[in-house]
């Protein structure tokens, strides 16, 4: 981060204090305005996003329960009342030092968040938290593969660009790229904003599905990876890869499929995936 | 001739990173302050991407692009939302309303400058 951007922010955050204020005050006065209720969780939510952009993590941190606070208020959980806006009043308070690495030898920081946590229990229980399993380590691909992928009807619309897609597979060292126009319709049935192509290609051995997943994070496309004729490594799916933590389509992925036999891929494809009308 | 970026944050320091992250990588970046004004700029001229915060006063992120798919010259254009949150909800939501894809707060320089370059080719 550049000096320029720690006093922009500096300067954001004066302006974003001053209105968190004045919306507690306000909020004493009309303790059922939703307006101001959501005002006051913009301006946590800002404080609390720009200043973990920025490297305040401690302050990013210190919000986080504050901001809690208020999406419970504003999703009806909680009610304002007069100890939740002298919490978040004295909360308020501390953000100038957290942004400024002032220590708290006083412990006043963790006493407004056991505050604020106390004030959560008393609201609504939490429900707890979903146990996730596990991803299972996938297999490395030590053999040449066949990928097949089909774009989402809706894909084109949304910005995806399937050029982007087989520039990046041709990077993965993909040949033999083949389009599948078996589903393209007559002219006058042709839905324009569509894309009736799929595609079908070879991937050199090394090539495995994680790479796959990180080519079509940003595009909406069914996707499926097998082995190459002759091998016996299983069959992996759009499902199978692990996501990004922080960045990804914005796809709901369905249930995780497990990876079939590989004999039964050689079975025959889905009937997306035809294999009759492929051209070079 | 370089590819235009909108990004749409009520955050000013927020728009500022992503804008110096861009324009030095050679991108064209329009600002905007919420949803309606990133509508209005969205409207009033082509961009190739958009990068948009859910969180904004007036209209939030996915009021913005449903508003904006509603119109010819919204379709196509690759719009990417950044939340503090990555709830699977909210992706589903952000892709019903026709987002491409997500990018969670907070991210780094080289990760937005991945992204974009993931989405423009």
């Amino acid at each position: 981060m550049t000096d320029d951007m720690a006093a922009i922010f500096r300067e954001e955050l004066r302006d974003l204090l001053e209105s968190l204020e004045r919306g507690l005050l306000d909020l004493k006065k009309r303790p059922g305005d939703m307006a101001l209720v959501n005002q006051v969780f913009r301006d946590l939510h800002t404080v609390k996003g720009s200043g973990a952009m920025f490297g305040f993590t401690d302050l990013a941190a210190f919000i986080h329960e504050f901001e809690t606070v208020f999406d419970r208020i504003r999703s009806g959980a909680l009610a304002v009342g007069a100890e939740i806006l002298r919490l978040a009043l004295a909360a308020k308070d501390e953000i100038p030092g957290l942004v400024e690495g002032e220590p708290d030898p006083d412990g006043r920081r963790a006493a407004i968040l056991a505050g604020l946590k106390a004030m959560m229990a008393g609201g609504e229980v939490e429900a707890p938290a979903a146990v996730t399993a596990p991803v299972a380590a996938l297999p490395a691909a030590d053999a040449p593969s066949r990928l097949r992928f089909r774009l989402s009807g809706a894909a084109l619309a949304m910005g995806a660009r399937p050029e982007i897609v087989l520039d990046e597979l041709r990077g993965l060292g993909a040949a033999g790229i083949v389009a599948d126009l078996s589903d393209v319709p007559p002219l006058h049935w042709l839905d324009v904003e569509g894309c009736a192509i799929g595609w079908e290609m070879d991937l050199p051995a090394g090539v495995d599905a994680a790479q796959v997943e990180e080519v079509f994070m940003f595009v909406d496309a069914d996707w499926r990876l097998e082995p190459a004729a002759g091998t016996d490594a299983p069959v992996l799916t759009e499902d199978a890869a692990p996501p990004d933590a922080d960045t990804g389509p914005v796809a709901s992925a369905p249930p995780a499929a497990a990876a079939a036999p590989a004999r039964e891929a050689r079975q025959g494809p889905r009937s997306a995936f035809r294999p009759n009308g492929w051209m070079r | 001739m370089s590819k235009t970026v909108l990004t749409v944050d009520d955050s000013p320091s927020i728009r500022r990173m992503i804008a110096m992250t861009l324009e030095e990588a050679g991108y064209a970046v329009i600002e905007a302050v919420d949803g309606q004004d990133g509508l209005a700029k969205a409207l009033a001229q082509p961009v190739d991407a958009i990068i948009t915060d859910q969180n904004m006063p007036n209209l939030d992120g996915l009021g913005f692009i449903r508003a904006l798919r509603q119109h010819p010259a919204g379709k196509g254009v690759p719009i990417v939302v950044l939340s503090t949150d990555s709830a699977e909800d909210l992706k589903a939501q952000a892709r019903e309303a026709g987002a491409l894809g997500w990018m969670v707060k907070p991210f780094t320089q080289d990760k937005l400058l991945a992204v974009i370059k993931k989405v423009l080719g």
